[in-house]
């Protein structure tokens, strides 16, 4: 075989084999279907009704399962625009679930009532290699296939390249959270 | 002339006919049926369910993907319970044996156990206040006579009756705040729901939620059945409170 065929050949099943690669699409955060009819009363992040649902908040459409890369503020395009000078000093008004404007931090996605029947399994990855560099503090819904999962003193870690990440349920879902290396 | 008043009768019988179909509409028949099926569950002593369901998602470019699960739920009063949720052989868990109760992911291999309090209600109240967790198909259980104004029911009509899965069903339709829904329910002393359909006014793709139901409330349960054995290379991590920050 050539070289370069068997280099085409090489990458050729990579990506097949590499789920991350092959991953072209994402889910719109929030988009999915409302699993549940009886408005969720308890939670700590379950606004009460007449707002059912934490997810279909008045934002543009924003992808939610790939966080910001790093806790620092950015100056970006602000999900709101500030408001217009007029006679109304609040155009947004109440004591809503989600206050604005919106902290500068992103916030790490929380996951919605309908946790269980949301594909997490397929959500996109951020830092799809183990080379990529993630900021302490990031948190995503799965990691590199080629993570090594690793105990440290009785403490669950998924160790992949510069990135140790922690595992917590957070919900029914496990989510990562990039941590300091701890050795 | 005539031509015109001949325009002005349909127009109003249009009007007629548009008012008749916006007004709101709760008929007894659909309000009690609800509160019906919830205490005839919440009066169940055992119970086992299992549901195939499809969920739609909802891609950036707009377009909608469906995706299956499989619900298994057992349940004995007062303290036994375990749920699990299945696709693709992924396996999501929830364990609950009367003093702990875990949960567990196969696809990472991680689980997590908790002290848990005595009874299933109290356990579900912990789970939601405590770590936002809400348990599926739980949700048919809570109707009561309260549970309409609740959820702000505004239109609950009943449909038909069809026959699903070999049992006879109402069909009745529901409208509240963000969603429209569809129930049937089974006719006759036992009334379990047979079928759930949900689909979202919010979001301009209107993405749905069903489920069909399968019920066996005779099949006997052992113990066992709600222990959690971690499978091997399984590993215990933390559970965050809900709106913590681990």
């Amino acid at each position: 075989m050539k070289p370069t065929a068997a280099v085409l050949t090489a990458s050729l099943l990579l990506t097949l084999f590499d789920p991350l690669a092959a991953q072209a699409w994402q889910m719109r955060g929030g988009g999915g279907a409302r699993t549940f009819v009886v408005p969720h009363g308890g939670g700590g992040f379950h606004p009460p009704p007449p707002h059912p649902m934490p997810a279909p908040r008045p934002l543009p459409p924003h992808p939610e399962p790939h966080p910001q890369p790093g806790p620092h503020p950015y100056p970006g395009p602000q999900p709101h625009p500030p408001p217009p000078p007029g006679p109304h000093p609040q155009p947004y008004p109440g004591p809503g679930p989600h206050p604005y404007p919106m902290p500068p931090p992103p916030p790490p996605p929380p996951p919605p009532p309908d946790d269980w029947y949301h594909p997490w399994a397929t959500a996109a990855v951020i830092g799809a290699t183990t080379a990529t560099v993630l900021a302490i503090g990031t948190r995503v819904n799965s990691v590199p296939v080629d993570c090594v999962s690793v105990v440290a003193n009785g403490v669950a870690y998924q160790h992949c390249g510069p990135t140790w990440y922690q595992p917590h349920y957070v919900g029914s879902s496990v989510q990562y959270i990039v941590v300091a290396a701890p050795w | 002339m005539l031509r015109f008043h001949r325009i002005h009768r349909l127009l109003l019988g249009l009007l007629l006919v548009s008012g008749g179909a916006v007004a709101a509409e709760l008929e007894p028949k659909a309000l009690a049926a609800l509160e019906q099926m919830g205490s005839y569950l919440r009066g169940l002593q055992q119970l086992r369910i299992d549901a195939d369901s499809r969920t739609d998602q909802v891609l950036e470019n707009g377009q909608v993907i469906e995706f299956n699960h499989r619900t298994h739920l057992q349940a004995r009063r007062p303290d036994k319970l375990r749920v699990q949720v299945e696709r693709d052989g992924n396996r999501r868990s929830l364990f609950y044996n009367g003093q702990r109760f875990t949960l567990y992911d196969s696809r990472s291999g991680y689980f997590t156990e908790q002290a848990a309090p005595t009874d299933i209600a109290s356990l579900l109240a912990q789970l939601s206040e405590r770590y936002g967790i809400e348990l599926p198909l739980a949700d048919l259980f809570r109707w009561d006579a309260n549970t309409a104004k609740v959820a702000g029911l505004s239109d609950a009509l009943w449909i038909d009756q069809q026959t699903l899965d070999g049992q006879v069903c109402d069909h009745y339709a529901y409208r509240q705040p963000d969603i429209d829904w569809q129930l049937w329910i089974r006719q006759g002393p036992q009334p379990l729901p047979c079928r759930l359909v949900i689909s979202r006014r919010d979001s301009a793709e209107q993405p749905r939620h069903s489920v069909d139901y399968r019920w066996q409330l005779d099949a006997p349960s052992n113990d066992r059945d709600f222990e959690f054995t971690p499978p091997a290379g399984a590993r215990a991590i933390p559970l965050a409170p809900a709106g913590a920050q681990p």
